[in-house]
């Protein structure tokens, strides 16, 4: 057996803000098997994009501190690395897919000339072979009429042709680990479900380790092996797929559950969480959930609640987690 | 990378540092201006002679620390003998008075034109911006001078013809700025409430382009200080007896070779001046534009 | 019910960047966002109008509300034409209906203290005293869920759910008669969308408000509203009770829309799949003849592509414009 993929520890992320240090991530760890696909989920606030954009220093660092004990792709450490080799990391090891398309390609660049770039300076081929890669990628993405849109710019591209284009980017370097930051948000339900099942078969057919993060919980129900929720910087519970849609045993995830609009069952009354996300500026002592949750106890309001694994496979962050979780 | 970080706080010590160093710029402007604000406030007490006091036996006294300087002259004096740190104290009364002046006056005039023609839009738009680009393309100089010639000069002249110069920089800003407000949601929730228009102009539209407003003010304040100064250069400034550092550099004129102080003194005054009254901007800009913070 | 309906609409289009040559006096390169649409609104119902961006939903909702022109066709409100109404006369007519934005953090001015903000309908069109506006806000303020506290604070104070809080709450402290609220969850965080969804509720029963709102979410939309009208590129393809329109959907973008919403059960089906559709939006400046939807249809025939289908009934409430529909 190989060893992990992604393997981030203890991983913190604050930015300095006008208004004080924000905390962004606190104290995460989280391993990622060859091949596995996880989705990280959490409201707006809890640290899931700045997880994943931490891991290659994305982040504006002159406001940043990101500390962590460990911070690996594919075996490789990522600590101390100089900024010039972890850029040759990108794209061959590790590829982005960003929310907006829009503001991620550069307007003035064609789409080719774009989506070369990558595999001429990674895999040093030549202007004709790189064109050639570059429309049997666009073809694989399903944009028609690939040899007319390789010459286009961004701007002349619908958001759906414009997401396929920064999928085909982030493949172009057959990447192991493919990192997607809500790519379908800005997407229409009928284009997004084609986004969905592209990037799914094109995972299946390379075997490549992915991690969707979206504030959607329905989105990753087909999609992920593993669901990792993240409230306010922690990660609270990541378990297998199946066993998180049937059994949460966080209150904060059933509470998310509970909330999700489902197609299935539209017409069955939904229950909401009440009150408000926290604000990561203004740090609670204990869980950062209690405030909101109808299972809290004393011990909730003053001690953390640590990430421990459980016998069914899962880990989580809870001292009163739903009973159903270990029948 | 470090140990993880604990949850602290910012430490005050760093959060003063943090302040000045953020605003170095801005109080540098404001100091300045502040200084200068004085002079023309306490001109009277500050100043060690009346500024037009003629002493002939002691013409073109160079400064204090040259060779041949008193300290009864900081300074120096002028061909008539007159005290030029006193001249120059009075004539930031007149520099920034017209400043003032014009600032208010143009921004009245030139805000209103960016409010119609941005809210607006359409043949009102057309028009105003016509009229913009009309005066943009005037030699100024040339149409100050006209206007001054046949009006004659003095103060309110003086002021009107410079917010003519600077009125153009906020009708342009402003007409920008309201059109991006104007389609803000909440100008249209106000639209859809039923709110008058002027009523939207005056509470929703006005207070939200009142910083840009007064960024513009800041550098306009700037240039219209300098153009009081070309124009009382060019002898069609305020007049009077009243020294003004126009004024005074166009009687040093003559005087360059042998009493070069006559005319750098008021010129480091005009300078700074509009030195501090940019530097105010450029702060002021970089304070409110969201694209430049965090 | 015989009731005069809230919102009686007849073959209403909105046309953009219309631009008349100064010289032949011809229009030119007009988009047609909403095409020849009837719609009816009745008292006391919730109308969700859901389609995918483009569709003109909430350009629908605005030219309900009389705030984009309308270029053909008649409205009605409460049975009164307002089609041409103009000036004054519209203005004084605007406490009647009012809308609820998307984005929370643009629809409030940001330089007007809540008080004020909630104030502002009642200072336009009451003559109350300072004292009743005052009684009027904290109430209104208490009914949707804001403390007392927050009428002397500014919006940036507060985050998206309780803004959309303000937000509300300004459309409805006039009693509205017609509320149009264009997407005003898409904002917000899933856990804070059912509370909002949970105030427009209480604030219908407690106000018996009637609601056209407008949504990309269909998941969101079955539960809530009383009846769904689906747009396409400018035009109502399908409208009926939303139980009919879950239990029988017979347009197959509405079809494709309800396949393609995700759904929080893993083990769920894949025989949906069959139904997504294919190719992208056709630009609203150049829609497709016939049906408009035929070009991306799974199940497009000959006669789509030559001629519009027009509404065929399905029995109750159901309607829905399709040449594969039959008349129930």
């Amino acid at each position: 057996m190989s060893g992990p993929m992604l393997d981030v520890q203890n991983l913190s992320v604050t930015f300095q803000s006008d208004g004080g240090p924000v905390y962004a991530v606190r104290d995460l760890s989280l391993r990622l098997a060859p091949g596995e696909v996880i989705g990280i989920v959490g409201e707006s606030g809890s640290g899931k994009s700045v997880t994943m954009m931490s891991v290659l220093r994305l982040l504006d660092t002159r406001r940043t501190e990101i500390s962590a004990t460990e911070l690996a792709v594919d075996g490789q450490s990522l600590l101390g690395l100089p900024a010039r080799a972890l850029q040759d990391l990108r794209g061959p090891v590790v590829s982005y897919i960003f929310q907006d398309p829009l503001t991620a390609l550069n307007p003035l660049l064609t789409v080719g000339r774009q989506l070369t770039e990558g595999m001429r300076r990674h895999a040093g081929l030549g202007r004709a072979e790189a064109r050639a890669k570059a429309l049997d990628l666009l073809r694989r993405v399903g944009i028609p009429a690939p040899e007319l849109r390789i010459d286009q710019l961004p701007h002349q591209l619908s958001g759906g042709m414009r997401q396929r284009v920064m999928i085909a980017i982030a493949l172009a370097c057959d990447p192991k680990l493919l990192i997607a930051d809500e790519p379908t948000t800005a997407l229409d339900v009928t284009v997004q479900a084609e986004i969905v099942r592209l990037v799914q078969s094109i995972q299946a057919e390379r075997g490549m380790a992915m991690v969707w993060v979206t504030h959607d919980l329905a989105l990753l129900a087909r999609l992920a092996d593993r669901v990792v929720v993240m409230y306010a910087g922690r990660i609270i519970e990541d378990a297998p797929a199946r066993t998180l849609y049937s059994s949460p045993a966080h209150p904060y995830t059933a509470g998310l559950l509970a909330s999700t609009s489902r197609i299935d069952d539209p017409f069955t009354e939904q229950t909401s969480i009440p009150g408000m996300p926290p604000d990561p500026r203004r740090i609670a002592p204990g869980c950062s959930f209690a405030p909101r949750c109808t299972r809290a106890l004393a011990q909730c309001q003053t001690v953390v609640p640590p990430l421990v694994q459980q016998p069914d496979g899962r880990r989580l962050a809870c001292f009163n987690p739903l009973p159903e979780a270990h029948t | 990378m470090t140990v993880p970080v604990a949850d602290r706080p910012a430490s005050r010590p760093f959060a003063v540092r943090r302040f000045f160093a953020r605003h170095t710029i801005g109080l540098i402007g404001l100091t300045i201006l502040l200084c200068a604000v004085s002079a023309a406030l306490f001109a009277p007490w500050i100043a060690p002679h009346p500024p037009s006091a003629v002493n002939l036996m002691a013409r073109l006294a160079p400064p204090a620390w040259v060779e041949g300087g008193s300290m009864t002259h900081l300074l120096g004096t002028d061909n008539l003998g007159r005290d030029i740190l006193s001249r120059v104290i009075y004539g930031a009364q007149v520099s920034l008075s017209v400043g003032a002046g014009a600032v208010v006056l143009g921004a009245i005039i030139g805000s209103s034109v960016g409010l119609l023609a941005g809210y607006f839009g359409g043949w009102v738009d057309a028009v105003l911006s016509f009229l913009i680009n009309v005066q943009l393309s005037f030699p100024f100089t040339l149409l100050a001078i006209f206007l001054l010639a046949s009006f004659g000069g003095g103060f309110v002249s003086v002021v009107v013809v410079v917010a003519l110069a600077t009125w153009v920089n906020y009708a342009r800003v402003v007409r920008g700025q309201v059109m991006s407000v104007t389609n803000q949601d909440y100008v249209e929730a106000a639209r859809t409430v039923g709110v008058p228009t002027l009523r939207i102009l005056r509470h929703y539209i006005l207070p939200n382009i009142l910083s840009p407003i007064i960024v513009v003010a800041s550098f306009s304040m700037a240039q219209a200080i300098l153009t009081e100064a070309a124009l009382s250069f060019l002898g069609v400034g305020v007049g009077g007896t009243q020294p003004s550092w126009g004024m005074m550099l166009n009687d040093g004129r003559n005087y360059l070779q042998n009493a070069w102080w006559m005319t750098a003194m008021p010129g480091i005054a005009t300078a700074l001046t509009v030195l501090a009254g940019n530097l105010c901007g450029d702060w002021l800009q970089d304070r409110t534009d969201p694209r430049l913070r965090k | 019910m015989t009731a005069v309906p809230v919102i009686h609409a007849k073959g209403l289009t909105v046309e953009f960047g219309v631009r008349r040559s100064v010289l032949t006096g011809r229009k030119a390169g007009a988009v047609q966002a909403v095409s020849n649409v009837d719609l009816t609104v009745d008292r006391g119902e919730t109308l969700a109008v859901v389609g995918e961006s483009g569709c003109g939903k909430s350009t629908l909702g605005r030219a309900l509300l009389r705030s984009v022109p309308i270029a053909q066709g008649r409205l009605e409100f409460m049975g009164k034409d307002i089609t041409e109404l103009e000036g004054d006369a519209l203005r004084a007519a605007r406490h009647q209906f009012q809308m609820v934005f998307q984005d929370p953090y643009a629809s409030l001015n940001p330089k007007m203290k809540i008080f004020e903000t909630l104030a502002e309908p009642l200072r336009v069109h009451t003559t109350d005293s300072a004292a009743t506006i005052r009684e009027r806000v904290m109430d209104m303020m208490a009914a949707a869920g804001l403390a007392p506290d927050f009428a002397s604070r500014y919006p940036h104070e507060f985050s998206g759910g309780q803004r959309q809080r303000v937000a509300i709450a300004r459309a409805v402290i006039l009693r509205p008669d017609f509320v149009v609220a264009d997407e005003p969850l898409s904002a917000l965080d899933v856990s804070l969308q059912l509370q909002i969804l949970t105030l427009f509720r209480q604030l219908k029963s407690q106000f018996s408000l009637t609601y056209l709102f407008i949504s990309h979410d269909l998941a969101r939309v079955f539960g809530f509203a009383d009846r769904i009208a689906v747009m396409y590129l400018g035009k109502i393809v399908e409208i009926g009770t939303a139980r009919e329109i879950y239990a029988a959907p017979a347009h197959p973008y509405t079809r494709a829309l309800i396949a393609a919403a995700p759904s929080p059960d893993p083990a769920r089906g894949t025989e949906r799949d069959a139904l997504t559709l294919r190719g992208e939006l056709p630009s609203p400046a150049n829609p497709p003849k016939g049906c408009r939807f035929h070009t991306r249809c799974p199940l497009a025939m000959p006669v789509c592509s030559e001629v519009e289908p027009q509404m065929v009934g399905l029995g109750g409430r159901h309607a829905a414009a399709c040449h594969l529909v039959t008349p129930g």
